[in-house]
């Protein structure tokens, strides 16, 4: 057995058998011709031949994979027509008296290396496109068809790169899995394996010989293991995998949009934590039924200086427009303790956690605070916003806040700017203070937002980064979970609605006992929506251990 | 920033007039292969010469190649400029161009 390793693309397992494709683009016939003028017509024929072909090809992508992935085409009918690549190999034929096809492979040379020496791993790719509509200008001169001859079925083949040309023209249904020696994550073909799932490793750490071809192969997309002539054990552990694999995306099929409903008829909400705007896709793929802890640092983060009313407000909007009518609960600037600014003056500070963060910095920077929350009142006319308020220790504060918000409330009547009057106001519960008064917090609030690894720190007075002692911490030890308990019952009582964010909220062996308590969202990571989703659906709620 | 403006071309010891405005790029991975052909084609519907500089490079709008060999990308500063019959009209057409593609509306 023989083992590669390169960087897997579309997690899955394919099985086959190793077809190997040599480049052949290195090699075309230069010979001198005696009448130019002929040489151009030709030229010019072939040209006008490569340009009907990618106009079917973007057709072809266009019902294939959609637009985005047949665009590719249509910047490749420009490249053939550009300029100064036909200048170039007008120029060549003219001055060297040479034939076309060594004139346009010389002009694919120089001007894939434009694109080969930019320090930008995006645009290394384009060389690829410039030798694929090089490669198709000169069969097009020469008359032959470079096609993936792959009649096998199941096969895995194994090429430098795949031009975009070479991926459309794949049989979808006899190519098991794609191996590219030289290509990235960037590249078209990786980009396509996606879209067609089709399980693909590419920049690989040795090449392939050619003498492998017609071997068994299994690639392993998930680790971007390549296995050739693999022994029985690793085939046996590929189809173990395979198969968890496959029930994996049959269940996620399965689960998306279903509801979040135990066997007994309870019903929780499934929200997902949002680190940065890029996630949310994944937020929305994965079926969450909104965003329950919306982290705002991001905003203030990797900068020089605060960000402004006007940058926060398009962001927010931005993203609950992308939300539609779900729920965006944005947690107001927690920074303090181990997440520090550049340019914001933190005191020294014998033990940060319990210091100046969260709100606290908040309160005592009211122009902070003002900013950022007419910037989501702002945004709140745009979608279904709730606020909330990290570090809260007291009524005190709550109201302190509550006063703040009723002023930017009145500012933006009275300067007639849009917002929704009835922004759920809500508050993290992350201290035991908080957790032990929630029955009077509950009074001044819509909701509470646990927040598990802060309580869990502060209440088992265990510093989670101390390696000495962080082996101690039990997010499971009954103190935290008779306190969520409590929070749950108190907010209940006053018929407000609680959630958990925090890494409790996607530990399943918790989530039967969360539904048992009531609490009405639960917010994990994008990712764990569906196999919270699982859980919750096979929970039975009257058969539930005990776990006081 | 922008309007009419004096200036000595380049290659040429001469004043000419031309429109010239600066635009800031404001897109996630700068002015790529699809960005470029759309910019490509805006810019080939006008006669005039039009030209996009950032730092010490330029290249001509009108060619693919030469544009994406710019290597343009989120947060530099280019310069256009327009010469020719119709370049008031070019720069307004273009300046709309950059505002709707690479302004950052759309930051996700």
């Amino acid at each position: 057995m023989i083992i590669f390793k390169g960087t897997g693309i579309f997690g899955d397992i394919a099985f086959g058998i190793l077809s190997i494709h040599q480049e052949n683009f290195e090699s075309v016939n230069k010979r001198k011709v005696s009448n130019v003028e002929e040489e151009i017509k030709r030229y010019y024929s072939a040209r006008e031949k490569a340009i009907k072909e990618v106009r079917t090809l973007y057709e072809k992508a266009l019902n294939d994979f959609g637009a985005a992935e047949a665009e590719i085409f249509a910047v490749h009918e420009m490249m053939i027509k550009d300029k100064d690549y036909e200048n170039t190999i007008l120029d060549i034929i003219r001055e060297k008296k040479i034939n076309a096809e060594y004139a346009v492979w010389n002009t694919s040379h120089k001007f894939s290396q434009i694109f080969s020496k930019m320090n930008d791993r995006y645009m290394n790719q384009r060389a690829a496109d410039v030798r694929d509509i090089s490669q198709r200008i000169i069969n097009c001169l020469t008359g032959t068809k470079k096609l993936l001859h792959h009649q096998k079925d199941a096969a895995i083949l194994s090429v430098q790169d795949l031009t975009p040309s070479d991926v459309s023209s794949l049989n979808r249904r006899k190519v098991a899995g794609l191996i590219l020696s030289k290509g990235s994550e960037y590249s078209h073909a990786a980009i396509i394996s996606k879209v067609l799932k089709i399980p693909a490793v590419v920049n690989l750490n040795k090449t392939i010989k050619p003498e492998y071809d017609g071997k068994k192969v299994i690639i392993d997309s998930f680790s971007g293991n390549i296995y050739i002539d693999p022994d029985e054990e690793t085939e046996k552990r590929m189809l173990k995998k395979k198969e968890e694999a496959d029930k994996r995306y049959e269940l996620l099929k399965y689960l998306k949009g279903k509801e979040n409903v135990t066997l007994d008829g309870r019903k929780v909400e499934i929200y997902a934590n949002l680190n940065n705007p890029s996630e949310i896709e994944d937020i929305l793929e994965n079926d969450s039924g909104g965003i329950g802890l919306f982290r705002s640092e991001f905003l203030y983060m990797n900068r020089d200086s605060f960000p402004d009313e006007e940058e926060q407000f398009n962001i927010y909007k931005n993203i609950v427009q992308k939300m539609g009518d779900k729920r965006v609960i944005i947690r107001t600037l927690d920074i303090g303790s181990d997440k520090r600014l550049d340019y914001f003056n933190f005191p020294t500070e014998k033990n940060p956690a319990l210091g100046y963060r969260g709100i606290r910095v908040c309160l005592d920077n009211p122009n902070i605070f003002i900013t950022q929350l007419r910037a989501i009142y702002r945004a709140s006319a745009f979608g279904n916003i709730c606020i909330m308020f990290p570090m809260i220790i007291s009524s005190d504060e709550v109201k302190y806040i509550k006063k703040y918000v009723e002023d930017i409330k009145k500012d933006l009547a009275d300067s007639k700017i849009n917002f929704s009057p009835d922004v759920p106001l809500g508050i993290m519960i992350e201290t035991p203070a908080a957790a032990i008064i929630s029955d009077e917090l509950a009074e001044f609030v819509d909701f509470f937002s646990i927040g598990t690894n802060d309580l869990t720190q502060y209440t088992l007075a265990i510093d989670r980064q101390n390696s000495i002692v962080g082996k101690l911490s039990n997010p499971h030890h009954k103190a935290i979970l008779r306190l969520i308990k409590m929070v749950v019952d108190n907010a209940h009582k006053m018929g407000k609605w609680v959630g958990i964010c925090g890494e409790l909220a996607s530990d399943e062996s918790l989530t039967e006992l969360f539904l048992s308590m009531g609490v009405d969202e639960l917010s994990v990571s994008p990712s764990s929506v569906l196999s919270i989703r699982k859980k919750v659906i096979e929970t039975d709620t009257n058969k539930i251990r005990d776990y006081f | 920033m922008t309007g009419m403006k004096l200036r000595f071309q380049k290659s040429l010891p001469k004043l000419v007039i031309m429109e010239i405005f600066d635009f800031t790029i404001n897109k996630e991975n700068g002015i790529h292969a699809r960005p470029a052909g759309k910019l490509v084609n805006e810019a080939s519907k006008f006669q005039s010469n039009i030209t996009v500089t950032v730092g010490t490079k330029s290249a001509c709008a009108k060619g693919l190649f030469a544009l994406m060999g710019l290597g343009i990308k989120n947060g530099d500063k280019v310069t256009i400029e327009c010469e020719g019959p119709d370049e008031s009209e070019a720069a307004n057409a273009l300046r709309e161009f950059f505002q709707n593609n690479f302004s950052g509306n759309n930051i996700l």
